[in-house]
């Protein structure tokens, strides 16, 4: 027992630079700034009040706040899906016997993740400008091209950073499918295929409940950091045309870094904590593995 | 006796170690080599000076410039977007500048830039605007003379009509939508102004955007969009270099992108058009880069000096010969005789002269958001211009109660 104790200190002492850091750096913003969310500190007016709720009750009354919410809520949908289903496809196809240069196409699949994303996006934004790729595509198989980059309509906007970020996301899962897929015993396989069963049963049977934990940890973590998109908002559209690419975590920027309403932002910030923490129970939940 | 010379030799360190006043300077304009140069000659000229430069990108200079003042540990000098002035201002981050503005106040333009709740509060260092650039070539094509640019809207309009029909990928007119900034800097607001209107009230407290002369601006804008190329001002600067666009409002840094990028391309650049040949003027959209000192500055006064010196006429010529979209706010800076090698800059510095900045509102960030949404609303979607503006107004004459 004594033993026991002694070493714990000695942890704490050897863990000590890391838990100061971790302290001052980590836990010390994310409580400040809840104390913060109940004033009205501007951010460089080191003056502020106590304002109790108001500034959640605001949220609730804020267009543009709810705008973003609702955009970020069609950024998850709608990525989610496509991002998990495509990434364990070409996991599936890297993954099988047949496909030759798989070393090649787990390079050129992972290349996006490596590659920051404001230069992604950068690349991107002349891709979808008016001459650019695609509206030159559309005119090639003869369709009406937009006349305006697809980043400037408010029709389309929001569906364009949709696409380029399944397309730049889907690598990195494809990895994450990969180790997954190659954790699972070859034993279960030649046991399985000597009982007779077909490719479907296999997948359905064995291969994907041995993938759960491996698919709730892809989709809670592409959930949160969805959630969270700033990057490609920033770089691309501002948020703009019309709000029609506002979301949360870049509303909560301009609030904060240009309104000076670092309370407020403060609030924004938990509201979208208490969202990301609810589907993440959610999700742990529906996706409970039992192995 | 020891003891004495250790001790003058000990004071005589500390004057040479501490002498010297060192100062802080954040700004955007001047690369390393740049500042070294011009910063060198300063603390030549001021030996008892010391000034480090801290060299900010467009991109996060704002929010670096906030984080340091919330950390209390904002620089002496710094490099302001005049946009951003009330902002500091009404947060009370940076000092007054009334009583040297008023000693030097004819010395300069720009003053409005500075101006928020009557009182200065930074200094005019470099001006810029937007001015009409236009395609020679196709105005010929079109059976318009290339010498006489548009200078009504009517004739703009006429001209934007007379292009656009040339070509399916021809367009007359360029027009900034789906970004935060462009929709309204070029150049719907300062069409509204151009036609004697304003957005705001002079004492800012009441919207004036549901007013018949914005409502007449707006409808003349969204006309003008029928014929028009709408998209982003990097777009529109790229259509324009591949011959594709007719006219377009641009800053004077297109004058060598385009130049470098695109040398086939004949073009040139002209005062943006008034309402008509009576009335109206040919107003532009002002940006200024402005020099304050921040409140937490540990030495004001040495604070000033660099900006007087900075503000010199021979010093910001040398910025804008390296960077020549921005000019001199001197009065008179334009008898440098860099200008007669440069007669597009020339028009720009012309223009300058009626150029205005945003009304300098701490909610200003806010307001030109509802204003780039209204008129996205009224030349991307066709919208209804009444019902639009008497919306949008209702929206900012909330903002404006609060």
């Amino acid at each position: 027992m004594k033993k026991h104790k002694k070493y714990n200190i000695e942890t704490l002492i050897l863990l000590s630079p890391f838990l100061i850091i971790f302290l001052i750096f980590g836990v010390f913003p994310i409580v400040y700034s809840f104390f913060m969310s109940f004033t009205d500190y501007s951010g460089i007016n080191p003056h502020y009040n106590f304002i109790g709720l108001s500034n959640y009750i605001r949220a609730f009354h804020d267009e543009v706040f709810l705008i973003a919410l609702k955009n970020t809520f069609i950024f998850v949908l709608g990525t989610i899906p496509f991002t998990t289903t495509f990434s364990l496809l070409l996991a599936l196809l890297i993954n099988s016997k047949y496909l030759p240069l798989k070393d090649l196409f787990k390079a050129g699949f992972f290349l996006p993740s490596v590659i920051s994303m404001v230069v992604i996006s950068t690349i991107w934004t002349y891709l979808y400008s008016a001459n650019g790729f695609f509206n030159n595509m559309m005119k090639l198989f003869g369709m009406n091209a937009l006349g305006t980059s697809w980043l400037a309509s408010t029709k389309t906007a929001l569906l364009s950073i949709m696409i380029m970020d399944i397309w730049a996301a889907i690598g990195y899962y494809t990895i994450l499918f990969l180790a997954g897929l190659q954790g699972i015993p070859n034993e279960v396989y030649e046991a399985a295929s000597i009982d007779g069963a077909s490719k479907k049963q296999i997948f359905f049977n064995i291969t994907l409940p041995l993938l759960k934990p491996t698919l709730f940890f892809i989709i809670s973590l592409n959930t949160i950091r969805s959630f969270q998109i700033f990057a490609e908002i920033f770089t691309m559209t501002g948020g703009g045309p019309s709000n029609s690419t506002q979301t949360v975590v870049h509303y909560l920027y301009q609030t904060s870094f240009r309104q000076f309403d670092m309370g407020y932002a403060s609030a924004l910030a938990y509201i979208l904590m208490a969202i990301i923490m609810f589907f993440t129970i959610i999700q742990k939940r529906l996706l409970r593995s039992d192995i | 006796m020891k003891k004495l010379v250790l001790v003058v030799l000990l004071s005589m360190l500390l004057v040479f170690a501490f002498g010297k006043t060192k100062i802080t300077f954040w700004g955007f304009m001047l690369d390393d080599e740049s500042s070294a140069k011009i910063l060198g000659e300063f603390m030549k000229e001021n030996p008892d000076i010391e000034v480090e430069y801290v060299q900010l990108a467009w991109s996060n200079g704002f929010d670096k410039i906030v984080t340091s003042i919330a950390a209390n540990n904002a620089p002496d000098v710094v490099e302001l977007g005049n946009t951003w002035v009330a902002n500091f201002a009404s947060q009370d981050a940076i000092l007054k500048m009334d009583n040297y503005a008023s000693k030097v106040k004819d010395k300069y333009f720009g003053w409005d830039s500075v101006a928020y709740n009557d009182h200065y509060w930074a200094l005019p260092w470099l001006l810029g605007t937007r001015a009409l650039f236009f395609n020679l070539d196709l105005f010929e094509k079109a059976g318009l003379d290339p010498n006489n640019p548009p200078e009504t809207w009517e004739e703009l309009y006429d001209a934007a009509q007379k292009i656009d029909s040339l070509g399916d990928d021809i367009y007359g007119f360029g027009m900034c939508a789906g970004e935060n900034f462009s929709p309204w800097q070029q150049w719907f607001l300062p069409a509204v102004w151009g036609n004697e209107a304003s957005i705001l009230s002079k004492d800012m407290k009441k919207s004036l955007l549901y007013s018949t002369k914005v409502i007449e601006t707006a409808k003349f804008y969204q006309a003008l969009s029928k014929y028009s190329l709408k998209t982003k001002q990097a777009d529109l600067a790229k259509a324009f270099g591949e011959g594709k666009l007719g006219m377009y409002v641009s800053g004077a840094w297109d004058i060598s992108g385009i130049e470098s990028n695109y040398p086939n391309i004949l073009f040139d650049v002209a005062l943006l058009p008034k309402p008509n040949k009576w009335s109206g003027y040919h107003a532009s959209f002002a940006g200024a880069e402005v020099l304050a000192v921040t409140k937490q500055a540990k030495n004001k006064e040495a604070a000033l000096k660099l900006i007087e010196y900075l503000l010199r006429s021979d010093v910001a010529m040398q910025v804008t010969k390296l960077v020549p979209s921005v000019f001199p706010s001197v009065v008179g800076a334009d008898k440098d005789p860099w200008f007669e090698d440069h007669p597009m800059h020339q028009v720009f510095y012309e223009q300058n002269k009626y150029a205005k900045p945003a009304p300098s509102h701490p909610q200003w960030f806010k307001i030109q958001q509802y204003l780039t949404e209204a008129i996205e609303k009224i030349v991307l979607e066709n919208g209804d211009v009444e019902n639009t503006l008497r919306y949008y107004n209702l929206k900012i004459q909330q903002l404006l109660n609060h």
